[in-house]
């Protein structure tokens, strides 16, 4: 029941993240960063809901990868979850950069600064999604349930 | 059911600890249905009035150890699957006389014997001269001389006089008051030494004539089912000039005693033990050391042993029906024999015959997984896995009573037994002594094949199958000595049924 | 693990599902979105987007009509709503789209005063005039001629014919009265028989001429007109009406008030007026396909009544050149900067808002003189207006620039915490219009006859009085700024 309602709170703060990110008043991304021009073309081209997605599935993804498929006694250490963290921490901002460089490119944008600035940010919510999507999966794992710490 | 098993002897008390080994890997007796004998107490009593023999002394060590490891585990009940499943009890623990002082112990107390020189006993010296002449024909100086705390030194005629006391002392009485209907009775000896081809004749002489002794449960201990396991020589003695037991008498000592069971105990109108198990092998042991003094005898674990603790287990599994006739009286005795399936001078387990592996196979690989484990990989996995489910499995844990008997006191004994079967003859070879590879530990049996050739197991194999049990069965309910060795049991059988070659 | 699977699965779908319910938007969504977004405004796309919605007629029936066809009003709110959402806002006036097939009605008034500008020997600039705004209609199947004198009568020929008759004026003699134009019966009855898929357009030289003037002062025939004007003009509220002024030559017989009509061969003004829905006037207006139709080639003066109410499309440009000091524009409302700060250096404020004021229909000597402008602001900001050229645009202002034609730049010390700012552009009565005007026009030989009409202000005046009920200005940008 307990980590049942782990996963819920998990869930809804994922679904709270990508409903923010449709937000004007309130947009998540644009709390941490903000530029105006640079920011009023993501959201104008409708590209904070689909990096939230990237975000959140990679979040998810990554944590589901290391619980339900790496699942494993040899990687069931702390270090062994922040590996799994660095790396979709990095790999987000990555993958949202390209994103954002595809898309401008197709709109014969170029805010290269505002990019690097703003993907940077995004290292800190994919982190703390991780950690959220970590917490609302891991009790099920067979082998890590018990990482980063035991329950 | 309460099985009191007597171990007479050194022979006695060296199968009782392969009986504690069988028993602490979980091997139990099954009835002709294949299930366990349900609600079974052994009460195992070890007569030998050599208290200093170092055979008895690790027997009883053993049997202290099982009960504090099985008590902790279980607690009293006598239901259990996995290791240390059978309940072991001593007769103070299970009788509700509180008028019969006795030691919590394994061990027959022998008082009235254990100090005297047998004349002393028989008090030759108070005879007149007539019955000093008869009772010289009868015993030599050397047996007249003889003092009995070191045991009755392969003279059963001594033996059997000495022994005859035994239906007078507290422990007989209390054996007799928590005998109930349904109980059996079972006696472990060799036929070819002193305390056990005498004690055995004499005590089953003495629960048949209950009738007339002054005890309770008279009747009950007239019709109760007896098995025995009567070995025959197996063993090799040192040569010396001054040996009192010499192996050259063994096997006339043998051919006197079963005459005389014969006649007593197994003839074609006697009913007096109704199952009986011989057991013995033509190729003798290594040499054993002669040594009846304070130390006593210390022989090396034999296969012959671990056979024979199989006998009681058999024996407890029998129906009722063929030991006892419709109105409940014993039935004519059956003989009972057991053969190699090879007849090879290394026995692993596929030198045994099929039933035995079926009895035994996937318990003894399990305690001898949980035997390297403890030694090779649960301490590093204290704080990871499993061990942070509920209840948790803290450091402190290896610091308590329970692990420190079972992974130093309970192992090494386990270690130690199985090691003197390997370098004794004929060499059992059930596991590679030495080695700690999990999958390379059982003799002559591989790990399944897979796709990337063969199947691994190893501590990270038992984690991750004890997380996954542990996952499922997380509980405050239970125990942490139960936790630890129920996840063990259930993930070895599930690595021995899916990773290793099937040899059954 | 076959749990864990299912479990894995039930939140995947949890989330995705969550996702989805929170995106939804639908291809038609989609397809809008986009095309605000790039600035493609164009009657491909909008063709593109009705494809959409009548591909899907299920799913889209709440944006078609019972007939089949794209309910305008209902895109056009669905258009308005996604547009709202985007920063800066943006805007898309379809209301032309859905008058594909819309209809052009001209009246070519005959009058006696009118033939001579269609005289064999002039240039035929009036013929010249119809023929292009006919030519120019992208719908010319759907084009209707009337000719109006007292009354509205159809022309008898067709359009062919009628683009290429040398003399139109000789060959619809007889048509009706040509003594006399009755302006009230002529607009009431056009204002009357426009609807909201029809565009009006009268050619006419906006003489106006009652029956039987004799001995009626000029003051009197003003101030009749002036009246008629407000009178027709207000019972029809919805319209919109545009005048363009021309010259063109005229030969023949003139007729002034005073009903003694003498002979005049020079040049004198014509008029076409365009009458349609407001809402189609906009349209036009800002309809690359109306283009050529509705920006009259040789007009020397026009003026677009009923304005008032016209949305400018408008946003402050975050990053420009020009721009002194600092500000965040507010995300929920556009039209509230925060944080504003004025060059810590000097002081000075200064930002830019980019406007589309083409749609006006005004000329940038109206709409970059600052003297066309009122500004009102606690800071005393003064406003400077230039024109949007191709050089100014790039990749990043691109949404900010594109579609607009004008930068409005606003500059001063900011002062105090807070600050309304309103820049208005005033819906002057054009001086034009009273400089076309003559109050006499009994000879040739009177100063700016070639030039001037009879009374023209007084009837436009009334027009327009008619219509600036609310406010005489054409649009307003109302400004909070915060510090």
């Amino acid at each position: 029941m307990k980590h049942s309602i782990f996963l819920a709170i998990g869930i809804a703060i994922t679904i709270a993240f990508y409903a923010l990110s449709y937000s004007t008043g309130a947009n998540v991304f644009e709390m941490l960063y903000f530029n105006q021009g640079f920011n009023d073309q993501l959201f104008n081209l409708q590209m904070y809901p689909v990096m939230a997605a990237i975000i959140a599935l990679m979040a998810w993804g990554g944590a589901a990868v290391y619980y339900y498929v790496i699942n494993s006694v040899k990687f069931d250490r702390w270090y062994h979850w922040a590996s799994v963290l660095a790396v979709c921490t990095l790999l987000a901002p990555i993958a949202c950069y390209a994103y954002i460089d595809n898309k401008f490119a197709h709109a014969g944008l170029l805010y290269i600064d505002e990019s690097i600035h703003f993907v940077t940010q995004i290292l800190f919510i994919e982190a703390l999604l991780f950690i959220v999507a970590s917490f609302s999966i891991r009790w099920w794992s067979s082998n890590c349930r018990h990482t980063p710490f035991p329950q | 059911m309460r099985l009191f098993v007597f171990a007479i002897g050194g022979t006695g008390s060296r199968v009782l600890k392969s009986l504690v080994m069988l028993s602490a890997a979980g091997v139990r007796p099954v009835d002709e249905n294949g299930h366990p004998v349900k609600d079974l107490e052994i009460v195992p009593v070890i007569i030998d009035p050599h208290k200093s023999n170092e055979d008895l002394k690790r027997t009883e060590q053993l049997l202290t150890n099982y009960r504090l490891i099985r008590s902790k585990l279980y607690g009293n009940r006598t239901e259990a699957d996995g290791f240390f499943a059978n309940r072991i009890v001593t007769l103070h623990e299970i009788m509700n006389d509180s008028a019969v002082q006795l030691n919590d112990t394994f061990v027959f107390n022998l008082s009235a014997v254990e100090h005297n020189k047998f004349r002393e006993f028989i008090g030759y010296d108070t005879m007149n001269e007539a019955n000093q002449a008869l009772t010289s024909l009868l015993f030599n100086d050397d047996q007249l001389e003889n003092k009995m705390n070191i045991g009755f030194v392969g003279s059963p005629n001594i033996g059997s006089v000495a022994l005859n006391e035994i239906k007078d002392s507290p422990e007989f009485r209390a054996f007799a008051n928590v005998f109930n209907a349904g109980d059996r009775i079972f006696f472990i000896s060799s036929i070819f030494g002193g305390t056990g081809a005498a004690g055995f004749p004499i005590m089953v002489k003495n629960i048949r004539q209950a009738a007339n002794l002054d005890i309770n449960n008279r009747d009950v201990l007239r019709r109760a089912p007896i098995g025995a396991l009567t070995v025959l020589p197996y063993f090799n003695l040192e040569l010396g000039e001054d040996h009192r037991i010499d192996k050259s008498d063994f096997i006339v000592k043998t051919q006197s005693a079963l005459y005389y069971y014969k006649e007593t105990l197994t003839g074609a109108n006697d009913s007096n033990v109704n199952a009986l198990y011989y057991l013995g092998d033509q190729q003798m042991s290594v040499p054993y050391v002669y040594d009846p003094g304070e130390h006593g005898q210390r022989n090396k674990a034999h296969m012959i042993e671990l056979i024979g603790a199989m006998a009681p287990l058999n024996f407890a599994g029998l129906p009722t029906s063929r030991l006892c006739d419709d109105s409940g009286y014993p039935q004519q005795a059956q003989a009972f024999e057991y053969a190699l399936d090879k007849d090879v001078p290394g026995v692993d387990f596929k030198a045994l015959g099929i039933d035995t592996r079926h009895f035994i196979y996937d318990k003894m690989v399990k305690l001898h997984l949980l035997f390297i484990y403890l030694n090779t990989g649960f301490k590093t996995m204290i704080g990871q896995g499993y061990t942070n489910d509920k209840p948790e499995i803290r450091t402190d844990f290896l610091n308590s009573q329970f692990y420190r008997t079972l992974s130093v006191d309970f192992m090494n004994a386990y270690k130690e037994w199985l090691g003197e079967m390997y370098h004794n003859t004929r060499r059992v070879e059930l596991f590679n002594i030495g080695e700690w590879d999990m999958g390379k530990a059982i003799h002559d049996v591989m790990t399944a094949k897979s796709i990337f050739g063969r199947k691994s197991v190893d501590n990270d194999v038992f984690k991750s199958e004890m997380n996954n049990l542990s996952r499922k069965s997380a509980s405050n309910d239970n125990q942490v000595e139960f936790k630890f060795l129920d996840l063990f049991n259930r993930a070895a059988s599930k690595i021995v049924a899916e990773r290793f070659e099937n040899i059954n | 693990m076959k749990k864990t699977f299912l479990l894995f699965a039930v939140v995947v779908l949890a989330v995705a599902g969550a996702m989805t319910s929170c995106s939804g938007s639908s291809a038609l969504e989609d397809a809008v979105r986009s095309a605000l977004v790039q600035k493609d405004t164009t009657q491909a796309r909008f063709d593109s987007i009705c494809s959409i919605i009548k591909g899907n007629p299920r799913e889209y029936s709440a944006y078609m009509t019972q007939d089949g066809e794209i309910n305008i009003d209902e895109l056009g709110k669905l258009i308005e709503s996604i547009g709202n959402g985007l920063r800066p806002p943006m805007h898309w006036n379809i209301a032309a789209y859905g008058l594909n097939n819309m209809s052009l009605t001209i009246y070519f008034e005959r009058s006696g005063s009118m033939v001579p500008y269609d005289a064999p020997s002039g240039r035929g600039q009036l013929k010249k005039a119809v023929n292009d705004l006919i030519n120019y209609f992208p719908y010319r199947d759907n084009v209707k001629i009337n000719i109006v004198n007292d009354g509205i009568y159809p022309y008898s020929g067709t359009i062919d014919s009628f683009l290429q008759d040398r003399n139109i004026y000789a060959s619809t003699r007889g048509v009706g009265n040509a003594s006399f134009t009755d302006f009230g019966k002529i607009f009431g009855d056009v204002l009357q028989a426009n609807n909201s898929r029809n565009i009006s357009v009268i050619i006419t030289d906006m003489i106006y001429s009652p029956a039987d003037t004799r001995d009626v002062s000029a003051d009197k025939i003003f101030n009749e007109e002036n009246s008629l004007a407000t009178n027709t003009f207000k019972r029809n509220n919805g319209k919109s009406m545009a005048i363009y002024q021309l010259t063109g030559d005229y030969n023949g017989q003139y007729y002034p008030y005073n009903n003694q009509p003498f002979q005049y061969n020079g040049t004198r003004p014509f008029y076409i007026v365009i009458v349609a829905d407001s809402k189609v006037m906009d349209a036009i207006a800002t309809n690359k396909d109306f283009a050529q139709f509705f920006n009259i080639k040789d007009a020397l003066n026009s003026y677009r009544f009923n304005q008032g109410g016209s949305e400018v499309e408008w946003n402050v440009l975050p990053d420009w050149k020009d721009n002194a000091g600092r500000f965040r524009i507010d995300h929920g409302n556009t039209a509230q900067l925060n944080n504003v700060e004025g060059d810590r250096a000097t002081g000075t404020l200064c930002f830019t808002v980019a406007a589309n004021l083409d749609g006006l229909g005004k000329t940038d000597e109206v709409l970059c003189n600052p003297g066309s402008y009122s500004v009102t602001s606690m800071s005393q900001f003064a406003i400077k207006v230039t024109r949007i050229t191709p050089d100014m645009i790039n990749g990043n202002n691109k949404a900010y620039l594109e579609g607009k034609t004008h930068l409005i730049t606003i500059t001063g010390d900011f002062k105090g915490s807070r600050d309304e700012v309103k820049i208005m552009l005033r819906n002057d009565f054009p001086q034009w219009i009273a400089q076309s005007t003559c109050t006499d026009d009994t000879s040739p030989s009177l100063p700016g006859f070639g030039t001037t009409t009879f009374g023209l202000q007084h009837f436009l005046r009334g027009i327009y009085d008619a219509f600036n009920t609310g406010g005489a200005n054409y649009f307003t940008i109302d400004l909070t700024l915060n510090r």
